[in-house]
């Protein structure tokens, strides 16, 4: 049923990480190798491109994609249900809506508030959206297939509501709006490194200390309840939690699909579904994928790039395509 | 051990449990039986304490279950459900393991391995559980409550078991029942059980309680409970009786062609 120990993958995770963070480093738009680095001196505008551009970026997928992909795991073990994604379930759509709202009506505030701003946006709309889709699932008839299709109606409606609001913005919002629905990480800054990190390492925390409930979880509500676990609060504790993740990566970077929904099954496949190494693994495994497919859609067609977010769509969809099939 | 006062339950006008009242002691197996519907699976769990009734109390050595602090409740009492399915691929031993959640890393691999032994559960602790047969997943949940219930000394616990045999083969009914006999009497095991099988129920019950539309109609020893006019009066089937060949203590029913 597994193929290899949860700490031997966590560690190739690990390794693999760091070869990608070496590697994204040395590659780009602009050749920049190690070597021609460390031959120049710091004030040439070469270093400059490399740390205040490169570097932020490599950071941000890698913490987006530690908080996309472990975000979809506890989502799915509290509904139990691999196919519990926070783009799927319409999550980063409520999150996005609340963004496309702040960059079309910007408050004004010193800069690093407004980052935060925007954060808290997002959360608000990601948290809304997790606890609508909460009740429903409380109902006794709800199932699978009702959760995606409850899914498929919250992101109709606020498509359509982006829709709207792309109508009336003016031509530097509808491009700002239009590039962050894709998904993108273009706008690396350590500002918004310093934010994101300070949001979702926490919360990465918060799910890793609740992975040993969430387990207990699995068994069902009545049986967790029996082995002593507070079921209500640790229920609503994960939710929180998933939407400052998701919450903060839809503000960060847009909507960058299916990452919450292929990593946690190909962790899962190879170490099953003790969440005490399945998040952990998740968020590794997130980041390598989603810096590797950054640093893809900024190398493939440079100089300019892809959206990332089409990218992991691009891989994600058929995944999920044989997911559902294969299920049959 | 356990104490209920007039339990009373039910949803708008609708009574599922009315005005209930028992007492299960520590040492003593008690198996509830009566037909679909009478409001058994409801009635276990206003024992349980995880649905609160209408009216009515529950004391549990002499306190009220609600008063219970939860995590101290869960090293003392337990709950076997009917079913409990899994969505992601977690092995037997994991399952297992989850039963000592309210006790951390005390007296882990010991207890694990004791109630493995016990339930016949070793030759697959390292399967996928939803992999395994109804019979065999009922045998890993039945090693998870005793995991849960599994104390060094033995002390006053009480388990509850809604239908634990009803897809184990006539092998593990015995084992899992005799087990559970043998529990009660050498560690001060309150044994509380739902079962359909009045024969097995015969076999083991210190006390029988017979219920029919959320009322209890009938309880105590097993020659007193399974009689062909109460058998006939409250399931409407025709039986005959006889006694067992080896304890004429012990009724068994027959049903009628």
């Amino acid at each position: 049923m597994r193929k290899s120990s949860p700490q031997i993958l966590l560690l190739g995770l690990f390794a693999l990480l760091l070869i990608l963070i070496i590697y994204s480093a040395n590659s780009g738009a602009l050749k920049l190798s190690f070597t021609q680095l460390m031959s120049m001196s710091f004030d040439d505008p070469l270093w400059n491109i490399w740390c205040n551009i490169r570097l932020p970026r490599i950071i941000l997928a890698v913490v987006v994609g530690m908080a996309l992909a472990s975000a979809g795991a506890v989502m799915q073990g509290l509904f139990r249900n691999p196919l519990a994604d926070p783009g799927l379930l319409g999550i980063s759509s409520g999150a996005s809506l609340m963004v496309g709202i702040t960059i079309l009506f910007p408050a004004v505030f010193p800069p690093i508030m407004m980052l935060y701003g925007k954060m808290v946006a997002a959360f608000a709309g990601s948290l809304f959206i997790c606890v609508l889709i909460y009740l429903y699932s409380l109902n006794e008839q709800c199932n699978l297939a009702k959760m995606i299709l409850l899914g498929v109606a919250i992101n109709a409606i606020i498509g359509a509501v982006m829709g709207g609001l792309s109508y009336i913005s003016d031509e530097s919002q509808l491009r700002q709006l239009s590039l962050w629905s894709m998904g993108h990480l273009g706008k690396g800054s350590w500002d918004l490194v310093f934010v994101s990190i300070s949001l979702i390492f926490p919360a990465l925390f918060g799910v890793i200390k609740l992975a040993h409930q969430l387990n207990i979880l699995q068994l069902g509500d009545e049986d967790a309840h029996y082995l002593g676990i507070n079921v209500e609060r640790i229920k609503r504790y994960l939710l929180l939690l998933c939407a400052v993740l998701i919450g903060t990566s839809v503000a960060v970077s847009g909507i960058i699909a299916f990452v919450g929904l292929v990593v946690p099954h190909m962790i899962r496949l190879q170490i099953g579904a003790n969440h005490k190494w399945l998040i952990p693994g998740s968020a590794l495994g997130g980041a390598c994928l989603l810096l590797l497919a950054d640093t893809l859609a900024r190398t493939l067609v440079a100089p300019t790039e892809i959206p990332v977010g089409l990218l992991t769509s691009l891989i994600g969809g058929p995944y999920f395509l044989w997911l559902i099939l294969r299920h049959k | 051990m356990l104490t209920a006062k007039n339990l009373t339950f039910g949803y708008g006008s609708r009574m599922i449990i009315n005005d209930v009242s028992l007492s299960i002691n520590a040492g003593e197996i008690v198996i509830i039986i009566g037909p679909n519907g009478a409001g058994k699976s409801t009635l276990l769990r206003l024992l349980t304490g995880y649905q609160k009734p209408l009216s009515g109390e529950c004391y549990l050595q002499g306190r009220p279950v609600s008063q219970w602090p939860q995590k101290q409740l869960a090293k003392i009492r337990t709950v076997m459900l009917q079913q409990s399915q899994l969505t992601f691929p977690f092995k037997v031993k994991e399952v297992i393991a989850m039963g000592r959640a309210p006790y951390g890393k005390m007296h882990f691999d010991q207890s694990i391995h004791e109630v493995m032994v016990q339930t016949d559960c070793l030759q697959f602790a390292d399967r996928d559980y939803r992999g395994l047969s109804g019979g065999e997943q009922q045998r890993v949940q039945l090693a998870r409550v005793l995991a849960q219930l599994w104390q060094p000394e033995p002390n006053e616990k009480l388990l509850f078991l809604d239908e634990p045999t009803s897809a184990l083969d006539l092998y593990h009914q015995q084992h899992t029942l005799r087990l559970l006999k043998q529990l009660a009497v050498k560690q001060q095991l309150a044994v509380c059980c739902i079962l359909h099988d009045l024969n097995l129920a015969a076999l083991y019950a210190d006390k029988i309680i017979l219920v029919n539309q959320g009322k209890i109609v009938e309880q105590g020893a097993p020659t007193e409970v399974l009689t062909v006019e109460n058998i006939h009066r409250w399931y409407g089937v025709e039986i005959g009786i006889f006694n067992h060949p080896h304890h004429t203590s012990i009724p068994q029913i027959y049903l009628n062609p």
